[in-house]
């Protein structure tokens, strides 16, 4: 996966770090972004390939930055999969209509299997 | 027989407003009147049936110079507005002077010299001063319409309502007088001569009546059934004099009464209602109908689904057009706190509150059902010796008209009240009659236990909103630490992918989010008891100096943050007090960890012990200051809520629960004391502070 780049939005250290370490360890490149702010722009910015989304994010939640994405040309095909610990069925559901590839449960998933999604992913656009 | 019975029921009459206390004069002059004309009944009772003596002859008329001046003083004393005085009254007593020279002159026998009884017909022998008495008569009978049509004139609301009872009093004894005394005698007829002074009895109860009560019924009511009562009773005496005396050669007996009988059994109610609707709509277009409303509530009731909103609302607005009024609105409890204002119809849209303390709700929630009427209140309380006992009324009538309203209902549930419904002045400047105040109670009680419901409900869906709510931050906050260490051991479990220093460091993650994950656990179950009211205190003296001073270690320890500088200090002489050593430490570790997380530039935090007097007793004040990122002024107002995290805060630790604050002040409560906090702004530090009352046993 050589010259992939994934953006992780994501305000919690606690998260960010294994999964940097894990992509790091498949030789996919990350940017992280501790906010939407920083997420969006980094987004137009380098053009990742895929974005691993959070919603609970202090001032603009990820709902509203997924909305933002899909909305501008430059960012709207940038596959986006939502990382959240809010399961609820309407949270998903929204997700899901507003143009979200995926919609992971953290902690109902292995890190392995979630870096395996994004290959895969990632593999289906060359 | 018609005399004794006038003297017998107006004398009544006199009893019963007298009952009703003397303390305004214009009852005491009405109670004098109504006594003077049972006095002329009587005697002329006496002169017609017992002893036909100039001296009974005499009396009628000394009585007459009475009741004419006494109706000129009663039209004298008749109020117009709430500022007039009983001084007007007082000061014309000397009136009084005029009859009692009649009076004089009467037994004098200057007035009637001798007098026949011939055929039941009164002819006296006229005096000298005779003309002068007819003079002074028709004087008085003339200056009192007068001053009555002047006043009329001026008068607003209820006391126009008031004088339109005087005059319909007038007309009916008038009315029937002349008639069965002049226009019936003229066509030959004089058995109804003696029904006359009858009449006088419907003159003194609609005046008594105006008087008397507070709410008197719409006038044009009484008009309108009294119209149809009238026709009806024409139509029917007309139907069995037909039957009776014409027709009565066709038909044998019992025939005669029973056709007319049927007749009427058949047609009466379709006539009345014929007649009724008659008399609306030539009279009474605007005029709102009972049972029509009430049919209206019932729709209402159905169709509102018991939205709380859509129920009010439609209450209102039916209300405020069927009295048709300017404004109106409707209150409802929310327990604990105070009434909300939920719907205003008005030209201005505020919105208000009442609180418990307000002199209103005392009233309304107190047994029965009490309206309050703010003109009614007002106009009760004008002689200055009633001041006193009236003062707690004028509070009432003060504290509607602070919000604008002149009527306040109860909305009263099983004897409790939930709401209350305000409503405003009539567009048309009339006071709240009785029909009106009997609407409003049928109406109100017809609601009443809907808008329990619909209120339930709605309380019932904002707990399974809080519930929910509570449910998903919970379930997030809980999960993240998880997370986030079942990942960093899955990568821990592979030997071969972590460097020695990356696995040193994931193991420490691991680590603190599992503390993180029993803290937050720990603390939920706190908030859990502290909701349901079950904070027990162990109380015992402590040294709170030597728990900072503990507990700021304890905090340096698990943050990890050995450099910071934690200084204690103290102001005098602090003296051993009763407090619960665990949960004032839980407090102390909840401000310290927050100073040191949010302190990212200047490592260091300053307490402060004291001693205070606050909230009138002795307390030892600890203030924590810290130099780090500081609260907004929004963020101030909520940093005591449950679940609230600034979004300072946040940024710098993503991870937090935001309910140790929660928890610590409702600790502190616990003990009497308060918890509050400092901040000049973003990056200028924050002190937090909270005070222990000085407890010894």
């Amino acid at each position: 996966m050589e010259n992939k780049k994934v953006l992780i939005v994501e305000d919690d250290q606690a998260i960010i770090k294994p999964m940097v370490l894990l992509f790091g360890k498949k030789r996919i490149a990350t940017l992280t972004a501790a906010n939407a702010e920083e997420g969006l722009l980094i987004a137009y910015r380098d053009a990742p390939d895929l974005i691993l989304l959070d919603i609970l994010m202090p001032k603009i939640d990820g709902f509203m930055m997924l909305e933002k994405l899909k909305s501008d040309e430059k960012t709207k095909n940038i596959p986006v999969f939502i990382i959240s610990n809010l399961g609820s069925d309407e949270k998903i559901k929204r997700g899901m209509e507003l143009g979200a590839k995926k919609y992971f449960i953290k902690t109902n998933w292995s890190l392995s299997d979630i870096v395996k999604s994004t290959e895969e992913e990632l593999a289906s656009h060359s | 027989m018609a005399l004794i019975i006038t003297f017998i029921l107006n004398s009544s009459l006199a009893a019963f407003v007298l009952s009703r206390g003397l303390r305004k004069p214009l009852n005491v002059i009405f109670v004098a009147f109504c006594l003077g004309i049972a006095g002329w009944a009587l005697s002329l009772f006496v002169l017609f049936n017992v002893q036909q003596s100039l001296f009974w002859g005499e009396l009628p008329f000394a009585f007459a110079a009475f009741i004419l001046t006494l109706f000129l003083l009663f039209a004298i004393a008749v109020e117009t507005s709430e500022k007039d005085g009983a001084e007007r009254a007082k000061r014309a007593l000397f009136l009084l002077i005029a009859p009692l020279i009649f009076a004089i002159l009467i037994f004098k026998h200057l007035v009637v010299v001798s007098l026949k009884i011939e055929n039941g017909v009164l002819s006296p022998t006229t005096g000298a001063a005779y003309s002068y008495f007819v003079y002074f008569v028709i004087l008085c009978a003339v200056a009192s319409l007068a001053v009555l049509v002047y006043k009329y004139k001026a008068a607003k609301g209820i006391f126009k309502l008031r004088l339109k009872y005087v005059f319909l009093g007038l007309a009916l004894f008038f009315i029937p007088a002349i008639v069965t005394n002049a226009v019936l005698p003229y066509f030959g007829i004089r058995d109804f001569n003696v029904l006359g002074p009858l009449f006088s009895f419907f003159m003194l109860t609609a005046i008594s009546y105006a008087i008397v009560r507070h709410h008197l019924m719409d006038i044009s009511v009484i008009i309108r059934r009294g119209t149809v009562f009238t026709i009806l009773f024409t139509v029917i005496s007309f139907l069995y004099a037909l039957f009776g005396s014409f027709f009565g050669d066709f038909f044998p007996n019992p025939w005669k009464f029973l056709i007319p009988s049927l007749i009427v059994i058949a047609g009466f109610l379709p006539l009345k209602n014929f007649l009724e609707t008659i008399t609306d709509k030539t009279f009474f277009r605007r005029h709102y109908h009972l049972d029509e409303i009430l049919g209206r509530i019932n729709k209402i009731i159905f169709e509102s689904n018991l939205s709380l909103d859509n129920l009010l609302a439609s209450f209102n607005r039916l209300i405020v057009d069927a009295l048709k009024l300017n404004r109106g609105a409707i209150l409802i409890l929310i327990p604990k706190d105070s009434f909300i204002s939920r719907q205003m119809i008005s030209d201005t849209a505020e919105n208000f509150e009442l609180t418990f303390d307000n002199p209103l709700i005392g009233r309304l929630a107190a047994p029965g059902f009490r309206i309050i009427d703010k003109e009614d209140i007002e106009n009760g309380a004008r002689n200055p010796h009633d001041a006193a006992v009236h003062s707690h009324d004028r509070r009432l009538a003060d504290a509607l008209g602070k919000i604008g309203f002149n009527l306040a209902i109860p909305i009263k549930y099983k004897e409790q009240l939930i709401g209350i419904c305000l409503l405003g002045e009539k567009k048309s400047g009339d006071p709240f009659f009785a029909n009106d105040i009997v609407l409003l109670e049928h109406s109100v009680n017809a609601i009443a236990p809907i808008i329990e419901n619909a209120r339930m409900y709605e309380e019932l869906k904002k707990t399974d909103d809080a519930k929910s709510r509570f449910i998903s931050i919970v379930s997030h906050q809980l999960r993240t630490p998880l997370s986030s260490a079942r990942w960093n051991l899955e990568l821990l479990q592979d030997e071969e992918t972590l460097s020695p220093e990356e696995r040193k460091s994931a193991f420490g993650d691991v680590h603190r989010s599992v503390v993180a994950t029993i803290n937050n656990l720990n603390s939920l179950l706190l908030v859990l008891d502290i909701e349901q009211g079950k904070i027990f205190l162990d109380l015992a003296p402590g040294n709170i100096l030597q728990d900072i001073k503990e507990t700021a270690r304890t905090v340096k320890n698990d943050i990890g943050a050995g450099n910071f500088e934690i200084n204690v200090k103290a102001e005098g002489d602090i003296p051993e007090i009763h407090y619960d050593a665990n949960k004032i430490r839980f407090v102390i570790y909840a401000l310290l960890h927050n100073a040191l997380t949010y302190s990212p530039m200047v490592k260091k935090t300053d307490i402060l012990v004291s001693q205070k007097v606050m909230a009138d007793s002795n307390n030892l004040v600890v203030a924590i200051s810290d130099y780090g990122i500081g609260i907004t002024e929004l963020a101030k107002a909520e940093i005591f809520k449950k679940f609230f995290r600034a979004d300072e805060a946040r940024s710098l630790a993503p991870s937090g629960f935001g309910i140790n604050t929660y928890i610590a002040r409702s600790f502190i409560a616990a003990h009497g004391g308060q918890m509050w906090l400092e901040s000049k702004g973003i990056g200028q530090g924050t002190t937090f502070y909270f005070r222990l009352p000085i407890r010894h046993n």
